[in-house]
């Protein structure tokens, strides 16, 4: 048994600390005897005691609530002869946030629940601090759906889930942008079947019951709004989402020179992310060519374009018609280009194995980033 | 040849030679010597000269005789057309009257059409000329160049041997070296003399029948021109200024005229009759001949070639040798090909070379010379006005800041900030590797569409790059990057002694460490690389100071000697500045050692920028995982069946490394073409590999290459 006035005591002195959650998780445990823990409304788990710990080992561990324990949550069933309280701490509308007990007597249920009250009234700020960081705020059913498909990763799909059919399409936008709400609203406006999750510096938006032929509207639409993002293409299984998740956000990290496109699709940058695994060679063991470093000072000295010309060729694979086109010039003045690189560089533009080798380089070097271009910029 | 006469009268000379021929060619004539009349540059004189006649360039730019050739030919006709005609059916022209035999050549419409029409009076061959400078076309033209020389043997019943052709192409290409150079005079600035006079030297030596002596009587002239310039005698600054697009003589010359009295000097013509003809020469020393006198004739940049990519580059050239401040397009009117080619002629000069372009659209008549000066004074005034916002800047006051700078021992950048006060141009020196050293002038965001002149330090130490500001030339530019250049060379002499400033790094491995001793002797006694080696540790060897790209080819030269004869593989690295990455860097050169060591190649002297690609998927391989890119299209693949799949897999791979060239996958393949294309067809059916962008197959070529590593036993 216990005072729930001793309780007040209880909070008021762990508000004084830097650590409010876990002190109070862990002092409320040694009075009380039930397991606490306190669960962000994005799933966080911001703080738990060491009975929670042991009762929910995964969710301890991570510090973020494992579809698996969510579910049991939802279920409210006694797990290893304890009960359940949760009580939800509401901001605005929404849940922001959760007070977890678990206590062993099923008598004393009404006092837990009005503790849990009482926690929730009086931690409520802590909670909304904890919100401000996401721009989202959705049930918690719907942030672990998103959980589980980009995070958790299921190798087979759970049957309580129940995930849409059809095939997907995962689109991400970076928070450091600002224009996250409106990105979202706006593929909210064209397509309905949709699913957020959000972490800490990027949002990705699951877009389900895409049709073959939806896909070119939904990239045509996406690109004339010119709304920085990251699309995937479609695909059909949905234990892939983590996947995607992990090459968009290579994608997104990739430096942008000269292209100035705001979407970036998959098809056209995935190998520019794929090469960012490789900025170790520049970075720490200082790869370095000659021949790339006089043609990035020549178009620093010159006001010319020629890496990137000759990055654009040898990406359209050594095609002067359509490289000219995706460059905007005309094809002569693409021949007179490549005439300087090749006068520049000193290497034989015509050799398969050459281009090979330059475009890996020109990939590696634009993966490393600024870092690499330092070196010609100006000092002063 | 030592020149007596004043310049001027042999100008007038020259330019007079065309009335002169008349009497000299029938005097060739009555001595029983034909004569073949020619009007384009593709036909090669070498060809008649062999042959024993004399090649003369009939006449066709002249007003008079275009309404006699107007009652055959439509009036929208090109004037060169018509006039040539006009000499022809009129019979007014006497070189035309004593040829032989005319040959032309399959050029512009019009003149196919004029050469059907004067095989009424005249013997007329035509030999066919192909649409474009390909290698095709290249083999179709030689052909026609042997098929020209049989006809000329018929006809004038004679036999053209190897030394009698070879003999031509020399003689041919001492005169064309001559009046290169003449032309090449021309890139004084200011300029010696007036572009007409080059002109009229140029078109009057094609009406010099004495070819053994014109090659010393035009290096006469160029010598004399400079010597005079020497002793002062030169044009006052003017608008210099390029005249390109059709050929410019006779009556057209108005054009020129109208530049040259209005300000400006043309110190350089692109078209068939000025530089292009002359900037290239018939290879001598060569087995076939034939083949080297095709490639030079068609080489000729004109615009009914398609495309015309010859005059684009040239242009560029030009533009930057002969310091061009304006570009002249003339046209003459119902030339298509010249009319249609200036839409982009003019993008190039404005957006690539940032320099005003006008084009004239024009013919023989005088009737629009008034208009046609209004418009180019007009033109040269705008380039004068820019000019005249300059600001004066005194040169010799510039040296004296210079020098007084460099004796105190000022460091560099307070010598250019000094110079910067005064003049107001902007200056950067860079070091070696292309680092800012020293600046003055405002932030470089304000340069970004400036002009830049730059120069390089003597010994590859680095350059100095001046800005051309609206209140400056850029001749004043250059001029002053020039002085602080010499500056450069006399400061070094003060501090010489001191050790290079920024070395570059790089490691050599070895497979062997017996391979490495011997390099690193070698590369310890050569002189000219500047490169020090450590002495080796285990399989590797440090290299300091390098110097640059320059020193690395060395250094990689040396090594080449050094394993000749040796079984084990060495690989060079790249240079790189920051002594941090040491260690990394040689693990890198020791992975790529053991990368190169799964490639077959001919050389045992591996350089790291042949491994990039390797490298990368290498990388890749080990720390990504393949789901995480794994394109439909292969996943589609897959479901081909494991036999099928095999076979569709390694076409794929093969025909996307060879750029979906289905020759060279072919060749790659060892597989006979049908068999290849009957693949390729399954993959479009299955992936539309055909349909794909450029950038999407290096994608999946790229997963497709981590796969292989990945599954490689290794």
């Amino acid at each position: 048994m216990f005072e729930i006035e001793n309780c007040y005591r209880i909070i008021f002195e762990a508000m004084l600390e830097d650590s409010t959650f876990r002190c109070i998780a862990e002092r409320m445990e040694q009075y009380t005897k039930a397991g606490t823990a306190f669960v962000s409304g994005m799933g966080k788990v911001l703080a738990c005691s060491s009975v929670y710990a042991d009762l929910f080992p995964v969710s301890a561990g991570k510090g973020h609530l494992a579809s698996k324990d969510y579910m049991a949550m939802r279920a409210r069933k006694e797990i290893a002869g304890r009960s359940w309280s949760v009580t939800p701490v509401y901001g605005g509308k929404r849940a922001i946030g959760y007070v977890i007990l678990v206590y062993e007597q099923k008598k004393e249920e009404g006092l837990f629940l009005e503790l849990g009250e009482i926690l929730a009234q009086n931690l409520k700020r802590y909670f909304e601090e904890e919100q401000k960081q996401y721009v989202f705020c959705q049930p918690l059913k719907e942030h672990m759906a998103g959980f589980l498909l980009f995070k958790e990763e299921p190798a087979v799909r759970s049957e309580e889930w129940n995930f849409p059919e059809g095939k997907y399409l995962v689109i991400l936008i970076r928070k450091d942008d600002g224009q996250t709400e409106e990105t979202a609203a706006f593929l909210r406006s064209i397509w309905k079947c949709m699913q957020i999750y959000e972490e800490k510096d990027e949002v990705f938006v699951l877009l389900y019951q895409v049709k073959e032929k939806d896909v070119p509207f939904l990239y045509g639409a996406i690109e004339a709004e010119k709304r920085k993002c990251c699309i995937s293409e479609m695909f059909s299984d949905l234990s892939l989402c983590g996947n995607k998740k992990r090459i968009l956000n290579r994608m997104s990290r990739v430096e942008d020179f000269g292209e100035k496109s705001a979407v970036r699709r998959e098809k056209e940058w995935s190998m520019q992310g794929m090469y960012t695994y490789t900025t170790a060679l520049i970075e720490n063991a200082w790869l370095r060519d000659y021949s790339m470093e006089r043609l990035l000072l020549e178009d620093e000295r010159n006001h010319t374009e020629l890496y990137h010309t000759l990055k654009t060729y040898l990406l359209c694979e050594n095609n002067v018609t359509v490289a000219a086109k995706r460059l905007h010039i005309h094809r002569n003045t693409l021949v007179y280009r490549l005439k300087q690189i090749k006068e520049c560089i000193d290497v034989d533009t015509n050799d398969y194995e050459v281009c090979r080798e330059l475009l890996a380089c020109i990939m590696m070097y634009d993966s490393a980033g600024q870092s690499i271009r330092s070196r010609t910029d100006y000092e002063d | 040849m030592r020149i007596e006469k004043e310049l001027p009268e042999i100008f007038e000379e020259f330019g007079e030679q065309r009335k002169l021929s008349f009497l000299e060619i029938k005097e060739y004539k009555d001595r029983g010597i034909p004569v073949v009349g020619m009007y384009c540059a593709y036909f090669p004189p070498e060809l008649a000269i062999a042959a024993g006649a004399v090649p003369v360039a009939l006449c066709s730019f002249a007003e008079e005789t275009i309404p006699a050739a107007e009652r055959f030919m439509p009036k929208s006709m090109c004037p060169l057309v018509k006039s040539s005609y006009g000499f022809a059916v009129e019979d007014k022209c006497p070189l035309f009257h004593f040829t032989d035999l005319v040959i032309g050549e399959t050029t512009c419409d019009g003149k196919k059409k004029m050469y059907e029409m004067m095989t009424e009076f005249k013997p007329v061959y035509v030999m066919e000329l192909p649409n474009s400078q390909s290698e095709r076309g290249y083999e179709f033209w030689r052909g026609e160049v042997i098929r020209a020389k049989e006809y000329l043997e018929e006809f004038f019943h004679v036999v053209i041997t190897d030394e009698m052709i070879r003999n031509a192409v020399r003689l041919n290409n001492r005169i064309r070296m001559s009046l290169r150079s003449l032309c090449e005079v021309m890139k004084l600035d200011p300029a010696p003399v007036s572009g007409e006079d080059i002109q009229k030297m140029v078109l009057g030596s094609k009406y010099r029948f004495d070819f053994q002596k014109t090659p010393e009587l035009v290096e006469g002239v160029r010598k004399k021109i400079l010597e005079e310039y020497a002793q002062g005698k030169k044009l006052k600054q003017r608008v210099r200024i390029l005249v390109t697009g059709c050929p410019v003589g006779g009556d057209s010359l108005k054009v020129i005229r109208a530049i040259e009295d209005n300000g400006g000097v043309v110190v350089v013509t692109e078209n068939c009759s000025g530089v292009r003809a002359l900037s290239t020469m018939v290879e001598e020393e060569t087995e076939d001949i034939y083949g080297a006198i095709a490639r030079k004739y068609l080489s000729t940049g004109c615009s009914i070639m398609t495309p015309n990519d010859n005059r684009i580059e040239l242009l560029g050239d030009i533009i930057d040798e002969y310091h061009v401040e304006g570009v002249v397009e003339v046209i003459l009117t119902g030339c298509h090909s010249t009319g249609a080619e200036s839409f982009y002629i003019r993008k190039f000069v404005n957006e690539e070379k940032r320099l005003p372009y006008i084009a004239i659209d024009t013919d023989y008549s005088n009737a629009d010379s008034g208009q046609i000066a209004t418009r180019l004074t007009a033109f040269i005034e705008m380039i004068q006005a820019e000019r005249a916002c300059e600001k004066p800047v005194d040169m010799n006051y510039c040296y004296k800041i210079v020098l007084a700078g460099t004796n105190e021992g000022c460091p560099e950048g307070k010598i250019l900030e000094a110079i910067w006060e005064y003049t107001g141009i902007p200056i950067r020196q860079y070091d070696r590797q292309g680092n800012l050293n020293a600046c003055a002038g405002p932030d470089r965001t304000t340069q970004e569409n400036a002009l830049k002149v730059e120069k390089e330090l003597p010994d590859g130490q680095g350059s100095i790059a001046a800005y051309v500001t609206p209140e400056n030339s850029r001749k004043t530019a250059e001029e002053l990057v020039e002085i602080l250049v010499q500056s450069y060379s006399m400061r070094k002499q003060f501090t010489q002694g001191e050790k290079y400033g920024h070395p570059d790094y790089l490691w050599v491995a070895a497979e062997r460490n017996e391979d490495l001793m011997r390099i690193y002797y070698a590369v310890r006694q050569d002189e000219h690389l500047k490169g020090k080696p450590d002495r080796p540790e285990g399989k590797r060897m440090f290299v300091s100071c390098i110097q640059g790209k320059e020193d690395r080819k060395r250094l990689i030269s040396v090594c080449r000697e050094c394993m000749q004869d040796r079984e084990g593989k060495i690989v060079i690295g790249n240079g790189f500045q920051d002594v941090s990455g040491r260690e990394e860097n040689g693990r890198l050169q020791e992975r790529v050692l053991k990368i190169a060591g799964e490639k077959k190649e001919r050389s045992n002297v591996r350089l790291v920028e042949n491994y990039y690609y390797e490298l990368a998927v290498e990388c890749m391989s080990e720390q990504m995982e393949l789901a995480l890119v794994y394109p439909e299209e292969l996943e589609k693949l897959r479901q081909e069946g494991a036999e099928k799949w095999k076979e569709l897999y390694e076409t794929l791979y093969w025909y996307l490394r060879m750029k979906r060239n289905v020759a060279s996958t072919a060749a790659r393949m060892k597989m006979h073409r049908n068999t290849l294309l009957y693949r390729i067809g399954r993959l479009n059916e299955i992936m539309k590999v055909d349909e794909m962008e450029g950038a999407e197959c290096e994608r999946i070529l790229l997963v497709m290459e981590v796969e292989r590593r990945k599954n490689a036993p290794f």
